[in-house]
């Protein structure tokens, strides 16, 4: 029997007079509005690719393919692109290594100390690549580093024993500085994996190693390879380190190739064989970013017995633990510590010595005293806008495309996910060097953002999209659909129900985000370098500017600065984040 | 003029390229005051039913039309927020960041109502509901069964001319659970605010509802009153859905009378009904009188052993093979049966439903 609706007069039927003027719904004005940067993301990139089939990159340049010719032809450039390959690959096995290992310690065996070491990992995250490569140049620089003259004094060798300078060598710092972030990501992985499966197989009599390779790291796979594609991405695309460690002996990688072909000393900037290498970096880029989705939504696929996972019985370290603690503590001391001290000691000398009872009379403030204050302070001014304004505009930013992505209905969604998820799979050098060329050919005149602070901004907040997406996405999800269709019901429109239930649920993640992202800003040296100009000019840049022209004791001064400039936002960021230190990576 | 009223919903969705008709032609009205369920297995578009009269889906087709004022059909669709509704979701929706007073008050201070008067309303709602004395609690402090309270609390607090529960009380354990369905239909009776209720509970909906609809795979399968539904099932899912049933099938023989392989049997006078009409008959475990020497003079009797007898507590359930099936009966826990035994079994005529 089906019931019919009996029927009915509908004399007694008002429709109400808003019923049939339709409010554009939220998801939709946010679709609109997100649109922009969705277009700015894909157009530079169109741009870059676009600019490769074109004779010296001139966008009026006539139709070639000699860029790409010469990419794998012209045995220069192809040595640039073997050393790339070189780089990048001892960069992400010293990174995963530590990171993982590391990880694995402190989630898996009962070493202790995990709030400090993880904690320890954030600041190390947050050192500046440049940081740490002028503290590694002053320790193991064939002719400068303190080891090396000790080592040959020592044992009266006829050579430095390690050149740090060379390709490996600006590989191996890169990964130290790119361990704490596959830490953070593997430990994270680590935490949310059901320590029953782990439990279950030492239960049929697998031994720790064996449930390492057996179970562990095949159940993590998906956050390895996330982070290794997080850490590979940020190699290529980090310039301090080539620049600081590879410019004087001519080392090259992709970045400072770059970052040297658009900014010659002598001659014309050649745009064309940049943008075809970077043409090829975006399609790998994309390519490595599909299956690394794919990746894990076939590791979604386990996830259904997981959940949020206890953690299993934890290894006993036993008579390994002085083994456990050497690595732990070296790790630090070297990749950070030793480091530190060093530029500390630099910046205290009039010119670089390695540490002696005789250098010891020479110490003196003088560097900081005769730093050239108009220069630092308009860096410094200029660091603290971009560190404010580029977050906000990313933050801003992202909460659109994850509104979209997470809350809209319509198919479109899928394409706001994909773009936002550009810049963290395709290098950010890319995208400057996009916005670079553009600024330079089609924005002269009135509204010519050439050199000017809003470019630098938002050509930041563009890379920066990819992180605050990836938060606020996991934010939205994680509040209930009904939270805020209980507000609708209340009578509140869409608008309200966003202002007054999902931003509000949404501040913790919207303040750490927010946070992380300016630290970020503050220690980023590549994009301000490739676009930036003597009004933009940014503490590290000035930092870089210093050492680049010899004056190295004058640029760890500035160096330091800039790290107690941090100093306060970091304790803020991690007073906020103390009871998950990890969370925000 | 009714409450609500819905005429031919429909709704479809488009889930890994298959279709799936959520609503399939849906209709029904409610009367001032009532509690009406939709009832149904999981899956079977309660919830969108509900979610489309909330606002909160547009539907495909049909029309809804709320105290006479036609709210979604054609072009018009007004926005949730627009409808003079109050709804309690499966999870309760509570807003974790809020005080209880808070999240009570949200409606109407969205209605922009005077503080003095917001106070007064919100102290009287939490009251309604037992949550006097709370206000100023973090809404998380509270426990589940409290929760749920201050969700019926924020949708009463603006007094909605309709009212929607959502499983309102799936969530709440067993104990829990039956003391707040006596509590929620009384509270309801007190206010009278017409309440569209859904769940897949027989027990709730029988319990609490003036009116059920029986809903199977997008439609309404059967309307009626909870006794209705229960003795008078309209078809096989219905009797099976809310309740255990004995099936036995058979063919008509007069208006009277059923033959069946177990013989003919008396059933309920049906005047239409035509001879050689194949029907199926149902009958409930409890209406069926188990005797364990053979009555005399009794229509109705069925021969059958006991296969398994299993003590529940407040009744004795009896497996009892009949023919090649086997059937349920209730009966006092103080019959002494035990597995083998033979017993006949009697089918009250007047407690047979006879479905076509
Ligand atoms: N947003 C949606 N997208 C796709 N399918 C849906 C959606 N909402 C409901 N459905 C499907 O519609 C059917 C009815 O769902 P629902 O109304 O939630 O059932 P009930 O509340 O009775 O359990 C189910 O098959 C469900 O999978
Ligand atoms: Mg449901």
């Amino acid at each position: 029997m089906t019931v019919t609706a009996p029927e009915r007069t509908s004399a007694t039927e008002t429709p109400p007079a808003s019923a049939t003027r339709r409010r554009p719904s939220l998801p939709g004005t946010l679709a609109v509005l997100a649109a922009f940067p969705a277009v700015a993301i894909v157009g530079l990139l169109v741009l870059v690719v676009y600019l490769g089939f074109r004779a010296h990159g001139q966008p009026d340049g006539a139709l070639t393919l000699h860029n790409f010719t010469s990419l794998f032809g012209d045995s220069q450039v192809w040595e640039v692109v073997v050393n790339t390959v070189v780089y990048v690959a001892v960069s992400l096995a010293v990174a995963l290594f530590f990171g993982t290992a590391l990880a694995l310690l402190v989630e898996r065996t009962d070493f202790g100390w995990e709030r400090t070491v993880t904690t320890a990992m954030v600041l190390r995250i947050l050192i500046p690549g440049f940081f740490t490569a002028m503290g590694w140049i002053f320790l193991f620089h064939p002719r400068i580093g303190a080891i090396n003259q000790w080592l040959v004094e020592a044992f009266a060798l006829e050579k430095a024993p390690v050149n740090i300078v060379s390709l490996v060598g600006m590989g191996f710092v890169e990964g130290l500085a790119l361990s704490a972030l596959v830490f953070s990501m593997v430990s994270a992985s680590l935490r949310n994996l059901d320590g029953a499966l782990e439990e279950a197989a030492r239960a049929s009599g697998a031994g720790a190693w064996r449930v390492l390779r057996t179970v562990t790291l095949p159940l993590i796979r998906p956050g390895l390879l996330g982070s290794a594609l997080f850490a590979g991405t940020i190699a290529v695309s980090s310039l301090d380190i080539p620049l600081i460690m590879g410019l004087s002996n001519r080392v090259y990688v992709f970045s400072s190739y770059l970052f040297v072909a658009a900014n010659p000393s002598a001659g014309r900037p050649e745009h064309g064989i940049p943008a075809a290498f970077s043409a090829v970096m975006i399609l790998i880029g994309i390519a490595f970013g599909l299956w690394y989705q794919r990746t894990l939504r076939s590791g979604r696929k386990y996830q259904v017995v997981a959940g949020k996972g206890r953690q299993p019985a934890r290894i006993r370290l036993g008579r390994w633990r002085v083994a456990a603690w050497a690595f732990v503590v070296g790790y630090f001391l070297w990749s950070t510590i030793l480091p530190l001290l060093m530029v500390l000691w630099i910046s205290l000398l009039p010119f670089v010595q390695k540490p002696s009872a005789a250098a010891l009379q020479a110490v003196s403030l003088d560097n900081y005293r005769g730093l050239d204050w108009s220069f630092v302070l308009r860096g410094l001014e200029n660091s603290v806008k971009v560190m404010v304004l580029a977050p906000t505009v990313a933050v801003l930013l992202s909460l659109a495309f994850s509104f979209v992505a997470v809350r809209a209905r319509g198919r479109y969604r899928y394409a706001y996910d994909l773009v936002a998820f550009l810049p963290q799979a395709i290098p950010g050098t890319i995208f400057a060097f996009g916005a670079m060329t553009a600024a330079l050919y089609w924005t002269r005149g009135w509204y010519g953002l050439y050199g000017s602070l809003a470019l630098l901004v938002g050509v930041m907040a563009l890379i920066q999209v990819a992180f605050g997406t990836r938060m606020f996405n996991a934010g939205l999800l994680q509040i209930h659909a009904e939270l805020e269709e209980s507000a609708a019901m209340s009578g509140a429109s869409a608008w309200t129900a966003v202002r007054r239930i999902t931003l509000p649920l949404l501040r913790p993640v919207l303040t750490y985000t927010w946070l992380w992202l300016a630290l970020l800003s503050l220690r980023d040296l590549t994009v301000p370098t490739l676009i930036g100009s003597q009004d933009t000019l940014t503490l590290s840049v000035a930092s870089w500017t210093l050492f680049s022209s010899g004056q190295v004791g004058a640029s760890s001064a500035v160096t330091l600065l800039m790290v107690g400039c941090m100093a306060p936002v970091v304790v803020v960021f991690l007073l906020l984040t103390r009871t998950n230190p990890g969370k925000a990576v | 003029m009714a409450p609500l009223t819905v005429e031919g919903l429909h709704q479809a969705f488009t889930a890994a390229d298959t279709v799936v008709k959520a609503i399939d032609e849906v209709g029904f009205e409610l009367r001032e005051g009532e509690i009406y369920t939709l009832l149904g297995p999981s899956g079977c578009g309660k919830t969108s039913t509900l979610r489309a009269v909330a606002g909160l889906e547009r539907p495909d087709g049909g029309r809804i039309v709320i105290d006479g004022t036609l709210v979604a059909g054609g072009p018009v669709f007004v926005p949730p927020n627009k409808r003079d509704i109050g709804m309690v979701f499966q999870s309760y929706g509570i807003w974790p960041h809020m005080t209880v007073f808070a999240n009570a008050a949200f409606p109407l201070r969205v209605a922009k109502v005077p503080k003095k008067e917001i106070r007064r309303r919100v102290e009287e709602a939490l009251a309604a509901v037992h949550l006097d004395g709370y206000e100023d609690r973090m809404s998380t402090q509270l426990s589940g069964g409290q929760q749920q309270r201050l969700a019926l609390a924020r949708a009463l607090v603006r007094r909605p001319k309709l009212l929607l529960l959502d499983e309102p009380l799936s969530n709440l354990d067993a104990k829990l659970r039956a003391a707040m369905r006596a509590e929620l239909a009384a509270l309801q009776q007190e206010i009278g605010v017409t309440t569209l209720l859904v769940t897949h509970d027989q027990d709730e909906a029988l319990s609490m509802s003036s009116r059920i609809a029986v809903m199977r795979a997008g439609r309404i399968v059967q309307e009626g009153t909870p006794r209705e539904i229960y003795q008078r099932p309209a078809s096989r899912f219905a009797a099976d859905f809310v309740g255990t049933t004995n099936f036995l099938d058979g063919v008509r023989c007069d208006g009277k009378r059923v033959r069946t392989a177990l013989g003919e049997l008396d059933v309920p006078g049906a005047p239409a009904a035509t001879a050689g009409d194949a029907v199926l008959l149902a009958v409930r475990p409890e209406a069926l009188r188990l005797h364990q020497v053979r009555p005399e003079g009794v229509p109705n009797l069925v021969r059958g052993e006991i296969e398994r007898s299993m003590f529940v507590g407040d009744s004795v359930e009896c497996h009892v093979r009949v023919a090649d099936v086997v059937w349920t009966a209730r009966q006092d826990p103080e019959l002494p049966v035990a597995s083998g035994d033979e017993v006949w079994l009697e089918l009250p005529a007047e407690r047979i439903s006879v479905i076509a």
